[in-house]
């Protein structure tokens, strides 16, 4: 039995757990993509031989993916008002 | 509705005047053995000094006793927390359980946590069975009583306040594997907080497995909602193609970092509970003390046990409130809640 007051609490928490639901899983996402260029990177150039070039470049595309991560967090935020 | 004064200040007089002397002659007793140990190691010292070599070694002799002591607290702790072959009735005896050859490179030998998981299933079968066989011949005109009507309003609170608030439309078709996780992760909790249990959910390959399964249910949810074509459009992220090359990896690692931040939530929190409850213990062994024990490790650790019991409700449902979300993420649209409906017709 459920009164119309505790239909309104739930379906507000679920709510405001989906909205913050964006930004849950966002620091590990982008920790993660960042280290797995620069591990890319690094290991391709054991591989190739290649010392620092790789790893740079694997910076460089680690640091882009961040910003197009924030940059789509960003945008759905926009879009969501 | 009358008010019932529950704090007696006459009742607590009584109490405090039996406690402190209580704790002061135990106090006094600690003092008079260390002044008795005291004077001893005076002696000894001075019966030592004579010769200045045996000094630095008898020093060097309780250092090592004293490291000696606290790595053994270390290994009991350690030993209770990690899994092992025995399942130990502490003053009984022991059963020592079967070793299985590996199969493939893979030990598949039965441990304590395997038979806690086993346990838990029984006894869920066992609950749910007798819950379920009340609920077949009930009229409505009576209500449910005892462990039905308990296990009632942890089935409506899942089912509304997570699942239907989480998922939305079309939330019955998850409803099983939710009320699964939350009644196997509570049980796992609650048994390693009663004497002989151990818990389950404190190795992380159980909740591993675990939230491998809610992978696979928020990626099948996701394939049934979008098909495969809106499936790898989400991984695009709506970026230009160019991107894509970065876009696309960050995406998949996005996938794969919801159910480990799960696997990891929960291993940490019902591993970190135990041992904090056991370094309470031991903080009076290794101090030697009883008024430490009465005032610092006994209360502390009866109050950590005790918010043990509530994370044990606590992380299951998380566990399943999260497995919810991103389930409802999964199905929903990209963008707003009214998406989600549509969806769900789709």
């Amino acid at each position: 039995m459920t009164t119309p007051d505790e239909e309104k609490f739930s379906d507000q928490f679920g709510s405001s757990v989906r909205a913050i639901s964006d930004y849950m899983g966002l620091g590990l996402q982008i920790a993660i993509s960042f280290a797995f260029f620069v591990l890319l990177g690094y290991w391709a150039d054991s591989k190739l031989g290649t010392s620092p070039l790789l790893l740079l470049a694997g910076v460089v595309l680690g640091m882009v993916g961040m910003a197009l991560v924030l940059m789509k967090v960003v945008r759905q935020a926009n879009k969501k008002k | 509705m009358k008010r019932v004064n529950v704090i007696q200040p006459k009742a607590l007089l009584k109490v405090i005047a039996i406690l402190v002397p209580l704790l002061l002659s135990v106090n006094g007793l600690v003092f008079a053995a260390s002044g008795q140990s005291s004077d001893v190691s005076k002696n000894s010292a001075a019966a030592v000094a004579g010769t200045a070599v045996s000094a630095p070694a008898a020093e060097a002799a309780h250092g090592a006793e004293a490291t000696e002591g606290e790595e053994k607290a270390g290994d009991v702790i350690m030993h209770h927390i990690l899994d092992k072959n025995v399942l130990s009735f502490e003053p009984f005896g022991e059963i020592s359980l079967p070793k299985i050859p590996p199969i493939a490179g893979i030990d598949i030998s039965i441990t304590k946590h395997v038979v806690m998981l086993w346990v838990v299933s029984a006894l869920l079968l066992i609950v749910f069975s007798v819950v379920g066989g009340k609920y077949k011949n009930l009229t409505p005109r009576n209500a449910p009583k005892g462990l039905a009507n308990a296990m009632e309003a942890l089935v409506e609170f899942i089912r509304l306040d997570v699942a239907k608030s989480n998922i939305g439309h079309g939330y019955e078709k998850h409803l099983p594997y939710l009320l699964t996780v939350f009644f196997f992760i509570l049980f796992c909790n609650l048994l390693g907080l009663i004497p002989y249990g151990a818990t389950a959910t404190g190795n992380v390959n159980v909740t591993l497995t675990l939230s491998v399964f809610t992978f696979f249910v928020t990626q099948i949810a996701a394939f049934k909602a979008h098909g495969v074509k809106g499936y790898l459009k989400h991984l695009t992220a709506g970026t230009h193609w160019s991107l894509w090359i970065i876009m696309v990896p960050i995406e998949i690692i996005g996938q794969f970092t919801k159910p480990f931040a799960l696997t990891v939530r929960l291993f940490a929190n019902m591993t970190a509970g135990h041992i904090i409850i056991l370094s309470l213990i031991f903080i009076s062994f290794i101090l030697k003390s009883y008024i430490v024990a009465v005032a610092v490790s006994v209360p502390f650790a009866i109050f950590i046990y005790l918010l043990e019991l509530f994370v044990a409700f606590l992380q299951a449902f998380v566990f399943t409130m999260l497995s919810a979300l991103f389930i409802g993420l999964a199905t929903a649209h990209e963008g707003s809640d009214e998406h989600v409906a549509e969806g769900a017709h789709h």
